[in-house]
């Protein structure tokens, strides 16, 4: 099965089971206001990611036994026009989704609100200076 | 003893602390509330481990929204809207800004219709015309052109008359909201904006 679908099957029906990394929380706080993770695995659940790509597998580095490696997947997605980047893994043992990242993806393409506000902000340091 | 369970690596070397976590909304000012924040030891993921913030997190944002509230409420009053005049523009039950004022807070939506309400008072204009798409879009137009060109007046052709009504919002230091507001007749020539 998808693990994507599988952890957006987890945020609707096991929340207790899915834990966003503080800075996860934090990022998805500063940039969509989803201030707890009942409202952030809401929105994950109720088609919050929009346009879902898959970025890449990689084995989590610091995961403390090697042993049992965990895989994560990352995500790019959109949410209305803002470019957003996620990134999840599974621990078998445990049955815990974890979120690890979820915050603008560093490649991102400037989309034209990007753009506008690049001028905006151009056009109030000249003001000030 | 902690005996809380790290849910990325399952490691029980958990060190939890309390750490002091700012909400802020623009209406209503800063709140501060104490957060737990849990380390694993072994992986060094950070986060809330048994999902207890949530409950501090409503409650702060729950504040914040009384407290907007209230501020929009008052600042409204303070400049001579008359709480029945926008309930009937927004076909609100008369006395529901009272209330949430007062007694209840409003939901969401009720408190994001606020905040616009303070941020564009012309959306009342708006909210007179029956939502018309056309007269809608020249209040949007004419508070538009009197923000970006200051109210400036011009005479001659093409010369729009109608009531203004602007205003803007400032918030203070010890969070109380004011408006900046003024009533006046002015015309403005669209064509001489334009340029």
């Amino acid at each position: 099965m998808d693990i994507l679908k599988e952890f957006l099957a987890a945020c609707r029906d096991t929340p207790g089971k899915v834990f966003p990394w503080k800075s996860a929380q934090r990022d998805a706080r500063d940039l969509l206001k989803l201030d707890s993770k009942k409202e952030l695995l809401s929105f994950i659940s109720n088609g919050g990611l929009e346009r879902v790509e898959k970025e890449h597998v990689k084995i989590w580095e610091k995961n403390p036994h090697p042993e049992k490696p965990k895989t994560i997947h990352s995500y790019k997605f959109f949410t209305n026009a803002l470019p957003l980047y996620i990134a999840i893994f599974f621990n078998e043992e445990l049955g815990t989704w974890n979120i690890k990242s979820f915050h603008e993806p560093k490649d991102k393409n400037p989309t034209l609100a990007d753009q506008l506000k690049q001028i905006l902000d151009q056009k109030q340091l000249e003001e000030k200076s | 003893m902690n005996t809380k369970t790290c849910p990325a690596c399952g490691s029980q070397n958990v060190i939890t602390n309390k750490v002091t976590r700012s909400f802020y909304d623009r209406f209503a000012g800063d709140i501060e509330t104490e957060m737990t924040e849990d380390t694993c030891s072994l992986c060094g993921m950070e986060g809330d481990f048994e999902s207890v913030n949530d409950s501090e997190t409503k409650s702060a944002l729950e504040h914040l929204k009384k407290n907007a509230t209230q501020n929009i409420i008052n600042a409204l009053v303070a400049n001579g809207f008359s709480l029945a005049s926008i309930e009937r523009a927004l076909e609100l039950p008369q006395r529901t800004l009272s209330k949430w004022r007062n007694d209840t807070p409003p939901s969401s939506a009720g408190a994001t219709l606020l905040k616009f309400i303070s941020l564009f008072p012309w959306l009342l204009e708006v909210a007179d015309t029956n939502f018309d798409p056309l007269k809608s879009q020249e209040i949007c137009v004419h508070n538009a052109i009197s923000y970006i060109y200051g109210q400036r007046n011009q005479s001659g052709s093409n010369i729009v008359n109608r009531q203004q009504h602007t205003a803007s919002i400032n918030i203070i230091q010890n969070n109380q909201v004011v408006f900046n507001n003024s009533i006046e007749n002015s015309e403005i020539n669209i064509q001489a904006c334009m340029v």
